[in-house]
């Protein structure tokens, strides 16, 4: 009994000493979360620069160099992923496509996390009338499928890309809605929540100070998922015709018409393909990280030393 | 009692519940929580109520401090008036005036009344921020006296540590501290010390009694515990079956019960003189609160009850100025106090 509370006040005092890492040490710690940064960094990069740096050769055509082979230094390094159907090169395709994916899907889940959050926490928090009015609402909108949501809309306004970020933001809504919804239906019985009523604070500021902190968490895992569903819609719709238009790029669009050549060039989809996995999984990887470091019960295991096991228990005895 | 600063008049006292009912609708069921309790604390007192799980305290105490979710929860009748003010007809703006500024409540269970992903530090400062109190640092300041005050070694220090880094007894120190940070008249301690261990009772029962002489505050005591209760408490109301049965100055009550059930309570507890001491715990257990018997409700369990109990409740019985008790044939007073 006393060892044992020995040992955790050891370990509580570890923890506290070693809560003062800043947090770029704490991500030099963990090999994956730092991968996935620096690739989440590049990426940006790309966005930022890429289209300015790279935009002349993404669209200049090459005819006689169509379907050209990854892993040849032929053409310069802007052909070491090959070069697609007319001869333009992937690697500067890949960049420059990198500005209008990321850019629609990053708004998309922001704007869903953003409403949907504060929906889904309004109607679990309010329950009653409002709250039925938001999830039928929500039934409804989950009822359509959502491809066909998109297409109906994206047909009848143009195909902008603001309309487009809209459409996929409102279609993947109900996810939020309801997990938020959900989250709160169950924090909100918590006795915290109750202890800050009884200290005078309104509604309002629990559901905003006490309440969204635990939520969101729990939509922020929610959004990295996304985050590759809603890039893969934006494909889709892309392929359809409505979504971007060319000779603007998507890294969606990229994988939707190299199909067409995948017999002969696989390279044409493989590498658009993989560019949306990586970033989603870097996304995946780098939220549940995020996770970890911002929860203060969760901390230590990023705070702990490597070399020695994980339990607490161990590394305070 | 403590010197508290008394102003007012006996005969108000700071807080009043008067026949207070309050119900719980759960599909076909109604379950009579509270079917009409009353008590007064005066200012600067400790009131105890004192009753089994389930006979209503934590209902009482939510009510006072307008917790009960509505639905399911309903207060079908009754009033609560703390300092001349009527609790369940104020304002939410109102009440949001008086609830942690002049009164302050702590729960039993101090781990999952902190916010787990918040400092502690800054959940004491959420005290004053939520009243609008002071700047950040002025805040940050009088968090950490607060710290101090309760009892948390190296509170500077402590300031940004989270709940989950804290002991039992600690967390209820915080609590107590968050409770207290706006000098509140009255303060609601829901069974404060049931989820600690028996040592770290006796120090925050310690910690709330030097607190309340400090800030002259009143304090309602919602217990289970005999012990702490007879420790601590100036009056006591005892409940059963949502009514207050019994209810006068600590002392009195519990060395001289009137009530059957009081007497019932005292005798299941052990008293250590003998190895050989059986418990005596009280037969039955209590009654469904959906299904009340008729008559009074501890009747079934009553080694006294006649047939008049089965028929009809009994009335409030005044013993002398500061006695009342709710029996049709209340147990004889062993030195007549009181009457």
């Amino acid at each position: 009994m006393s060892r044992a509370s020995s040992s955790a006040a050891a370990s509580a005092e570890d923890v506290q000493l070693r809560r003062r890492l800043p947090l770029w040490r704490l991500l030099l710690r963990d090999r994956f979360a730092l991968a996935a940064s620096l690739w989440l960094l590049l990426l940006v990069l790309c966005l930022a620069f890429g289209p300015e740096l790279l935009g002349k050769a993404a669209t200049a055509l090459d005819l006689r160099g169509r379907n050209g082979p990854p892993g040849s230094l032929e053409k310069g390094w802007l052909g070491v992923l090959g070069t697609d159907a007319l001869g333009r090169s992937m690697l500067a395709r890949l960049v420059v496509a990198s500005r209008n994916t990321l850019l629609v899907a990053a708004s998309a889940v922001a704007i869903s996390l953003l409403v949907g959050g504060a929906l889904g926490m309004l109607a679990g928090y309010a329950g009653g009338r409002l709250s039925n009015l938001i999830m039928r609402t929500v039934d409804v909108l989950q009822s359509f499928p959502s491809l066909l949501t998109a297409v109906v809309v994206l047909y009848v306004l143009e195909p902008r890309v603001a309309n487009l970020v809209l459409v996929l933001a409102v279609t993947r809504l109900p996810v939020y809605v309801r997990v938020a919804r959900a989250e709160v239906l169950e924090i909100r019985e918590r006795l915290f929540v109750q202890a800050s009523l009884a200290l005078g604070a309104g509604r309002g500021h629990v559901l905003r100070r006490h309440i969204a902190p635990v939520v969101l968490p729990t939509l922020l895992t929610i959004l990295t998922v996304e985050f590759a569903v809603v890039m893969l819609a934006e494909s889709s719709l892309s392929f359809l015709g409505i979504g971007i238009q060319p000779p603007e790029i998507t890294w969606g669009l990229m994988v939707a018409q190299g199909r067409n050549h995948l017999s002969v060039a696989w390279w044409l989809a493989f590498f658009p393909g993989l560019a949306i996995m990586l970033a989603a999984m870097s996304a995946n990887v780098l939220s549940s990280w995020l996770r970890t470091v911002s929860d203060p019960a969760q901390r230590w295991r990023l705070e702990a030393p490597r070399a020695q096991s994980p339990e607490p228990q161990v590394s305070g005895t | 009692m403590s010197a508290a600063a008394v102003t007012e008049v006996d005969d108000v006292p700071l807080l009043e519940v008067r026949d207070l009912r309050v119900e719980f609708h759960s599909g076909l069921e109604v379950v009579h929580a509270v079917n009409g309790a009353s008590f007064r604390v005066n200012a600067g007192e400790t009131a105890a109520v004192l009753g089994e799980s389930g006979c209503g305290k934590s209902v009482t105490a939510a009510s006072i401090m307008r917790l009960l979710p509505q639905p399911p929860a309903r207060i079908a009748g009754g009033s609560i008036h703390f300092a001349g003010d009527d609790v369940l007809a104020l304002s939410r703006r109102a009440w949001r005036q008086v609830a942690g500024r002049r009164i302050g409540m702590v729960f039993q269970d101090a781990l999952s009344s902190l916010n787990p992903v918040f400092s502690v530090g800054w959940q004491i400062a959420e005290t004053f921020r939520v009243h609008g109190e002071g700047s950040a640092a002025e805040r940050r300041a009088r968090s950490i006296e607060l710290l101090e005050r309760v009892g948390i070694p190296g509170a500077a220090d402590r300031f940004g540590d989270y709940p989950h880094q804290f002991s039992g007894g600690m967390r209820q120190r915080v609590m107590i501290a968050m409770a207290v940070a706006l000098g509140p008249r009255l303060l609601i301690a829901d069974e404060p010390t049931t989820a600690l261990d028996v040592t770290i009772q006796a120090q925050i029962m310690d910690l709330l009694a030097s607190l309340r002489a400090e800030y002259g505050m009143a304090m309602v005591l919602i217990s289970h515990d005999l012990g702490v209760v007879y420790e601590v408490a100036d009056t006591v109301a005892v409940m059963y079956a949502g009514r207050v049965v019994e209810s006068g100055p600590c002392a009195q009550v519990l060395r001289d019960p009137a009530h059957p059930y009081t007497l019932a309570l005292l005798r299941s507890v052990p008293t250590g003189k003998s190895k050989a001491e059986k418990l005596r715990p009280i037969v039955g257990s209590p009654p469904d609160m959906a299904r009340l018997p008729a008559g009074c409700a501890f009747h079934p369990r009553c080694e006294f009850a006649r047939e008049e109990c089965r028929r009809s409740a009994p009335p409030r019985r005044a013993l002398g100025v500061t006695r009342a008790v709710e029996c049709h044939f209340p147990l004889e007073l062993a030195n007549g106090a009181g009457v």
